[in-house]
């Protein structure tokens, strides 16, 4: 019975920590890029999720003139652009395979700046970049080799369990001159298309509906596609629901099995000591103090069993986060530990009231049973 | 001190097949008596001292003891009755095995209400050395023989100073040797402190320990 | 105690061949020196630690089938524990395996390691819990 609690609560955790997982990291992801609508080239939507969310490199490219037409538009507070760029494969072995680097324009710029300012106190001058939380420079060197062009890194972001842990960023001057530079430098060189831009980040002036500045977008500027910071990671948010309602249903059929097992163990369990029971009230216990030392011993098992099943859905899941991360496709991060608390301690909640509950008919029926008959056999 | 009256049990095993375990039955107990009851395996016996006990219900009839009606108390009341004014020895080994002799003993205390816990320890021991086990307190059930741990249960059952002992066949495991002494310390428990003792056996040899005898047959007590 | 010898035994293979499958050499990932030579990168290192102490481990799950000994169970199990945590600091601490998270040697064979670290800890430890308990009572 206490295997019942451990399945019942380690399959429950698991559940929520993955999808609690899941939805930490695009919110943080989410804060990281700081902006109400990011525009993109038309078509290009998941690519350019997919660079954000799992960090796997992107080129995708629309006219600089677009900037203008944008910042244009009422109600747009401010515009800045991004171009996206991906390093060669292996670009310093082990720091990282192929990295995604967003160039930003420090003039325009609102999302990474502000945070620059905080964490260095300055910008990022000629040469220097910032890492997710994954990039650092290798052992043994002092710089970041891009392209051929060694890269200074100056501070990296906090972890978002998203691709732009795996991302490098930097400005739109150090993207250009690393792509001047690399046909000498590197094995390919780094091309940026002349009067070209990957996205524009827009921040809206407060009040302002996103969803009319969408549209006012659509109208004014041809071939692209605002995504709003709601709606980002759309396709991601739907997967995730399909699947929550697939993994509910499967939580709520093994909750029902778990428990008519439980009560059956129990059952049988209880049964086996019948005459030992018979014995005690002989000797003066009463049904109650029967009934309540049944239950009482099905609570401490389902106690025990909860709480080696959580921890060990726990420990696995810490431990092959990035497995888990990789092989369904989506970004993870561990809650913090106040709410991964709360959660387990709901997790050993369930346990403990579904096993109580499967326990309760067994308990009653042996307690009230006379004690001559219970002695039977 | 005790009376049935016109008692009777019947087992509903289905809708149709009934067992009367016991027919209607009058019988009287008189405290300080003796009482062996002896009849073949399937008379009613058993049944007999369960309901002398309260341990089951009748199915018609009265158990009066000390002139009250049992069923007619609570659980509470009924489980309290049951814990100060009578032991009962089992035909089947009752000792928890997950506790020692000496914790055996003292298990009619955790359900006893009032001042007899306290007491307990010392009678305990005392009771364990009058059955001769004294040496075995910390022993487990399982390391103790048949007969040993019948002695235990009778010390078990004497905790409480109780005022009625019933036995159900208490020395059918045993060899022939250990059978009398077994019988030999009912005999003195008898002599010492007057408790009233009903036992029940399938050996007609063993009658001459009591003050009286009666044989059931069918559910019936044959005169 | 006759189970707890046989999970020893079990994880003692796990960890022993886990690391051939899972590091980054068997997935024909290496460093290439200057002078051009092959060279195998740390998380190898760390599967052949591993590798020495699944040794000993695997020796020390059989002493716990064929022994009866309450004192000898004690010893074993303090060893055992010991083993354990060497086997959880090999990856991480001790030699360490590629800081990549996208390499397998780190988000596969350093898990997997880890966790037999940790259940090595656990088994011994409910060997050694056992080796107290009551004389009487059968280990």
């Amino acid at each position: 019975m206490a295997i019942c609690a451990f399945l019942v609560a380690g399959f429950a955790i698991a559940i929520m920590l993955i999808l609690r997982g899941t939805e930490n990291s695009l919110r943080l992801a989410n804060d990281r890029l700081g902006a109400d609508i990011i525009v993109v080239p038309e078509g290009t939507t998941t690519k350019v999720e997919t660079a954000l969310l799992m960090g796997n490199p992107t080129e995708v490219w629309m006219p600089e003139s677009n900037l203008a037409k944008i910042a244009a538009i009422p109600g747009v507070a401010a515009a800045t652009p991004q171009l996206y760029l991906s390093t060669l494969n292996n670009a310093s072995c082990c720091s990282v395979a192929s990295m995604f680097l967003v160039a930003y324009d420090p003039e325009t710029d609102f999302a990474i700046e502000p945070w620059l300012e905080s964490t260095i106190g300055r910008g990022l001058s000629l040469g220097e970049a910032v890492g997710g939380t994954y990039v650092f420079v290798p052992e043994g060197e002092q710089n970041i080799k891009i392209y051929g062009y060694f890269v200074t890194l100056k501070a990296n972001i906090e972890p978002t369990g998203t691709g732009l842990d795996q991302s490098m960023f930097l400005t739109f001057e150090t993207a250009k001159d690393i792509a001047r530079l690399s046909p000498e430098l590197a094995l390919q060189p780094l091309i940026i298309p002349e009067d070209s831009i990957s996205s524009v980040l827009v921040r809206l002036a407060p009040g302002v509906d996103p969803m009319s500045i969408s549209a006012e977008i659509i109208r004014q500027v041809p071939g692209v596609t605002p995504i709003t910071s709601p709606n980002m990671f759309q396709a991601y948010r739907q997967q995730m629901n399909g699947l929550l309602a697939s993994i509910l249903l499967v939580l709520g059929i093994t909750l029902v099995l778990s428990g008519l097992m439980i009560g059956l163990v129990f059952s049988m369990a209880a049964n086996e000591r019948r005459r030992e029971l018979g014995v005690l009230r002989a000797m003066g216990a009463t049904r109650n103090f029967v009934l309540r030392s049944l239950l009482l011993e099905a609570s401490i098992l389902a106690l025990e069993g909860g709480l080696a099943g959580i921890t060990f859905t726990v420990l696995v899941i810490f431990l092959f986060r990035n497995l888990i991360m990789r092989s369904f496709g989506f970004p993870f991060l561990l809650p913090d530990p106040g709410l991964l608390l709360i959660e387990i301690s709901v997790g050993l909640l369930l346990a403990l009231v579904c096993v109580t509950l499967a326990a309760m008919i067994p308990a009653y029926r042996i307690s009230h049973m006379e004690p001559a008959l219970a002695m039977r056999e | 001190m005790i009376q049935l009256d016109k008692v009777s049990k019947t087992y509903w095993m289905s809708k149709e097949n009934a067992i009367h375990a016991v027919l209607e039955t009058t019988l009287e107990i008189n405290r300080g008596e003796f009482l062996i009851i002896t009849g073949r395996s399937g008379s009613g016996k058993t049944t007999l001292l369960n309901l002398i006990a309260g341990l089951t219900r009748p199915s018609s009839g009265r158990v009066l003891l000390e002139g009250q009606n049992m069923w007619s108390l609570t659980d509470l009341q009924q489980s309290q009755l049951r814990n100060r004014k009578i032991g009962f020895i089992f035909q089947f080994p009752s000792l928890l095995p997950s506790l020692t002799a000496l914790e055996n003993v003292l298990l009619p205390t955790i359900f006893s209400i009032d001042h007899v816990k306290e007491a307990g320890n010392p009678r305990a021991r005392e009771l364990m050395e009058k059955v001769g086990l004294i040496d075995k307190l910390n022993a487990y059930p399982r390391q103790l023989s048949a007969g040993q741990q019948q002695r235990v249960v009778v010390a078990r059952a004497l905790l409480n100073q109780p005022e009625l002992l019933l036995a159900d066949e208490p020395t059918s495991d045993l060899d022939e040797q250990t059978e009398t002494e077994i019988m030999e310390m009912f005999r003195q428990v008898h002599l010492d402190s007057g408790i009233t003792i009903v036992l029940v056996t399938h050996s007609t040899q063993l009658v001459s320990y009591g003050t009286r005898s009666i044989h059931m047959a069918g559910g019936l007590i044959e005169n | 105690m006759k189970i707890i010898g046989a999970v020893l035994i079990v994880l003692s293979l796990v960890v022993a061949i886990a690391p051939m499958f899972t590091d980054c050499q068997s997935q024909g990932k290496a460093i290439v020196l200057e002078n051009g030579k092959t060279v195998p990168m740390k998380c190898h290192w760390s599967g052949v630690a591993e590798l020495m102490v699944a040794v000993p481990l695997f020796v020390l799950g059989i002493m716990f089938l064929v022994n009866n000994n309450r004192m000898v169970f004690r010893n074993l199990s303090i060893l055992g524990m010991i083993l354990g945590i060497i086997i959880i600091l090999i990856p991480t601490n001790l030699i360490g395996v590629c800081a990549n998270p996208e390499m397998i040697c780190s988000s596969v064979m350093r898990p997997i390691l880890i966790l037999c670290g940790i259940l090595v800890v656990v088994a011994s430890s409910v060997g050694l819990w056992l080796s107290f308990k009551k004389q009487d009572q059968p280990v």
